[in-house]
């Protein structure tokens, strides 16, 4: 039996194309509107450009495109900019993540979680503190969404120590309310499990409905540097990165990409890891506890900024080759490939984390998404676990 | 309580992003019934939308004639919305002109505009229509065009509340430009950004910097050249170099006469202040 | 303003006192500091008096609707004419404002008192390139090719050593700025 089923709210809309056998799942099809033509768009323009262009995929990380592209542009230059310029793009790309996690965590699970019958959380006390860290990256971008404050050669703007200490202020407000409301400091999982906050409460809920390993996936992890088979890693190379069709595959393999990839071999992840796998729970505790990750490392950055470096240096763009560029963009690794002639772009490409994760596989080869839907008979924790990968629309139509 | 339905064209969700920033944005909405919104709870689904009466619609994101929405041709839905709504305000430059992703399908417009022309929807809708143009548009004037009343509406039926401001005025950069003192690179607190690297504020209507963004800076605060998205001509092309005749800007200042601004900018020039000419700190 | 000019150009800022002014006028020197309060002061007036009549005659050739190349000729004719009818205005352009920048140094710098005239030469600039008809590039390459060459001629003709009339290189002059800035 065939269904299809409208998935709304993940930025944009997704039609699930499922395929039913005796009440189970055993296929399923991803189907995101039309290509809204970026790259066509990008054909012919001056390098610079782009660095307006590329944030436009996506409402909600077009900074992590706009990095992406400062960094293809910079390959392409074969030029490193300072430390200084460096920090500044960790602490931004990091405001963005945690304010994605926020999103994603209070606007696509929890009122799901609420419709399979946990309670009803309203999302405004978490979208004011996403609004705040983004008051981070707006005091060295001017604005966000849609800032364009990278380049190739750095950054533009030139802080001065009033801007470090009020982003130090924003953060650490974040960083209390996430720790009052989401998840305490812990340790280890059996902290967690005496903790409080909601990602707990999220947790009990999921084990009473047995739902804490629905959504299993396949063990395979890519991420910005890392290639993880079965819990062996090596570094990852762009160029193993194909795009088809309707798939994106890593030497010829699905991959998982996101906050579980990042995390999963690092401190209580690990350990959630171990016990649940890379299943529903795994990629929901991951995601969150990122959360506290980017706004300890976004506290940490903001120390080494050392302000007497250079913000920016020119960089000559009127030049032919090729650059790419791997970031771990909120939803997982984001790749620019870019190609221009005497400064014009003659091609670009962006794979993102999205086409990664929910590619259309076969039955025999199931991408990662199609694997953990596999065998599900409840639409609703069908649509959990495709939530769980934090899916957008938008940036897989760019 | 009045009824609002936020719907979406060819998007990048920047504006419902945007407007998720606005400062008491529970508070706000407890004024209305949101039916829908692409982000936030709300009533209904997108395939319940078509021809439900609602009486504030807000469309973002470009018109595309064979576009669907919840499985519905998006013309027929957006026009059975807007045929009930008592207001419609286009949020955003896609909705207001055509925007980025026109670039690459020239099909998309705007809801009354493609870039300057008028579309076929013009003559249905004007009468009803708010445009808050911008990439993405500023929370506050997305809120303002959503609850605003007898609005002073341009040209391209923009509140002039909002943009009959330039994006030059109130620019922390402003004594730079007065005395012609140009940025000739980026990273730099000193400087302005209109000579060399781009900035279109001067002849950009838009309240950037009359009310900050996230509350806390803009982009040419930050040393980022504005890009004129609030315009219709958003986005030109090299948009990090200013665009000169023999040296002289191409665009002026906005309404500035060229003999009184070169004039002027001769005068300015030829003086070396030396605050400005010298690293502030 | 008229006999002050005539006096500068022709023998030179330094040697003409102020007495002398007022004796080709016929007043007081007293009377002259009334409308001028020092040699400097005049000397500055005076620049902006003729940048104001050059300005407002490259103006009117700048409002016409012909083609740059004629608008190249025009300002030549003009300038030429101008060198010829009226030498005190270009001689004192090139031989005191020029010559002698160091009394001009205060309130004068830069671009303040040739304004008129360099404005009107810009807008040509400008709208030369904005019409596709001049070659873009640096306003002052152009600027410099343009009045130097033209400052160059008149020179020569005030120290008689052209052998023909100054009108007979209009035409040439005017095709050579024309290629050396067209597009």
């Amino acid at each position: 039996m065939v269904k299809v089923e409208l998935i709304e709210k993940v930025e944009g809309e997704a039609y699930l194309h499922y395929r039913y056998k005796k009440g189970k799942i055993r296929d399923v099809r991803v189907e995101f509107l039309p290509s809204r033509g970026i790259e066509k768009i990008l054909k012919g323009r001056v390098l610079s450009d782009a660095l307006v262009i590329t944030p436009r995929v996506c409402g909600i990380c077009g900074h992590s495109h706009l990095i992406a592209t400062s960094l293809a542009l910079e390959k392409l230059a074969n030029f490193t900019p300072s430390p200084k310029a460096n920090s500044i793009r960790t602490v931004t790309l990091s405001c963005e993540i945690i304010q994605n996690h926020l999103k994603w965590f209070y606007l696509t699970i929890l009122p799901l979680l609420n419709q399979l019958g946990f309670k009803e959380v309203s999302p405004f006390e978490a979208i004011n503190y996403a609004s705040k860290i983004q008051k981070v990256i707006a005091l060295f971008g001017g604005q966000y969404p849609h800032t364009s404050y990278s380049l190739a050669g750095g950054v533009a703007c030139d802080p001065s120590f009033l801007e470090l200490l009020k982003a130090k202020r924003l953060t650490l407000e974040v960083k209390e309310f996430f720790n009052a409301k989401l998840l305490e400091e812990i340790k280890s999982f059996k902290e967690f499990r005496s903790s409080k906050g909601l990602l707990k409460e999220t947790y009990l809920f999921l084990a009473k409905r047995k739902l804490l390993k629905v959504g299993k996936g396949k063990e395979s992890f890519l991420t910005s540097s890392k290639r993880f088979k079965k819990g062996k890693g090596e570094k990852t190379r762009i160029r193993f990165i194909q795009e088809e069709k309707d798939k994106v595959l890593y030497k010829g393999e699905f991959v998982e990409v996101g906050a579980l990839a990042r995390n999963f071999k690092k401190g209580v992840v690990r350990e959630v890891y171990r016990k649940f796998k890379d299943t529903l729970f795994s990629r929901i505790f991951a995601r969150v506890f990122e959360i506290g990750v980017m706004l300890e490392k976004i506290l940490k950055e903001l120390e080494t900024i050392d302000l007497s470096q250079n913000s920016y240096l020119p960089v000559n763009l009127n030049l032919s080759g090729y650059g790419e560029s791997i970031v771990e963009a909120p939803r997982g690794c984001l790749i620019h490939k870019v190609t221009a002639k005497n400064g014009i772009i003659t091609n670009y490409e962006i794979i993102t984390p999205t086409q990664l994760n929910l590619s259309n596989g076969t039955a025999s080869n199931p991408s990662i998404l199609q694997q953990a839907i596999l065998n599900l008979k409840d639409p609703l924790v069908a649509q959990l676990v495709f939530r769980s990968f934090d899916v957008c629309s938008v940036c897989s139509t760019h | 309580m009045e009824k609002l339905i936020w719907l979406q064209g060819v998007t990048c969700n920047g504006n419902s992003h945007s407007f998720l920033n606005l400062e008491g944005l529970e508070n706000f909405l407890k004024k209305f019934e949101l039916l829908y919104h692409p982000l936030l709870p709300s009533k209904l689904s997108l395939p319940q939308l078509y021809n439900t009466q609602c009486d504030i619609l807000v469309i973002e994101g470009g018109v595309k004639k064979g576009l669907k929405r919840g499985g519905v041709e998006f013309v027929k839905l957006f026009l059975s919305l807007a045929k009930r709504a008592k207001r419609v305000v286009a949020v955003g430059s896609c909705a207001v002109y055509g925007g980025v992703f026109k670039e690459g399908d020239n099909s998309i417009t705007g809801v009354l505009f493609d870039k300057e022309e008028k579309t076929p929807f013009f003559k249905k809708l004007s009468g009803k229509v708010v445009n808050i143009p911008g990439c993405p548009a500023h929370p506050e004037w997305i809120a303002f065009g959503i609850e605003g009343k007898d609005f002073h509406l341009d040209e391209f039926y923009r509140p002039k509340e909002l943009f009959a401001y330039t994006v030059h005025s109130g620019c922390s950069k402003n004594e730079y430009f007065e005395w012609k003192v140009d940025s000739k690179t980026f990273g730099e607190k000193e400087g302005c950004l209109f000579y060399e690297l781009g900035c279109q504020a001067p002849y950009t209507r838009g309240s950037c910097n009359k009310m900050l963004w996230n509350g806390v800076s803009s982009k040419t605060r930050a040393g980022i050249p504005c890009i004129g998205c609030t315009e219709s001509s958003f986005p030109k092309r090299e948009l990090f170099k200013t665009k000169t005749y023999m040296g002289i800007p191409a665009n002026m200042p906005l309404g500035v006469p060229k003999r009184a601004y070169l004039t002027l900018s001769g005068v300015a020039k030829s003086f070396k202040i030396e605050r400005l000419s010298t690293k502030l700190f | 303003m008229e006999s002050a000019l005539v006096l500068f150009s022709k023998e030179g800022f330094f040697e003409v006192t102020m007495a002398d002014i007022a004796k080709e006028l016929g007043m007081s020197v007293g009377n002259l500091y009334n409308y001028f309060s020092s040699k400097e002061a005049l000397a500055k007036e005076l620049i902006i008096y003729i940048s104001k009549i050059l300005g407002e005659e490259i103006r009117k050739i700048n409002l016409k609707k012909i083609s740059v190349k004629e608008k190249i000729k025009e300002i030549v004719q003009f300038y030429f004419t101008t060198a010829k009818r009226r030498p005190e205005l270009i001689e004192y352009f090139l031989r005191v404002y020029l010559a002698n920048r160091e009394i001009f140094k205060n309130g004068c710098e830069g671009m303040i008192c040739v304004s008129p005239f360099v404005t009107e030469i810009m807008i040509f600039f400008e709208e030369g390139v904005r019409s596709g008809e001049l070659r873009d590039q640096d306003f002052f390459s152009a600027f410099g090719l343009f009045m130097g060459y033209l400052g160059g001629m008149v020179f020569l003709m005030g120290e008689r050593m052209l052998p023909n009339e100054i009108d007979y290189y209009i035409e040439d002059i005017s095709e050579n700025i024309y290629r050396a800035l067209k597009a």
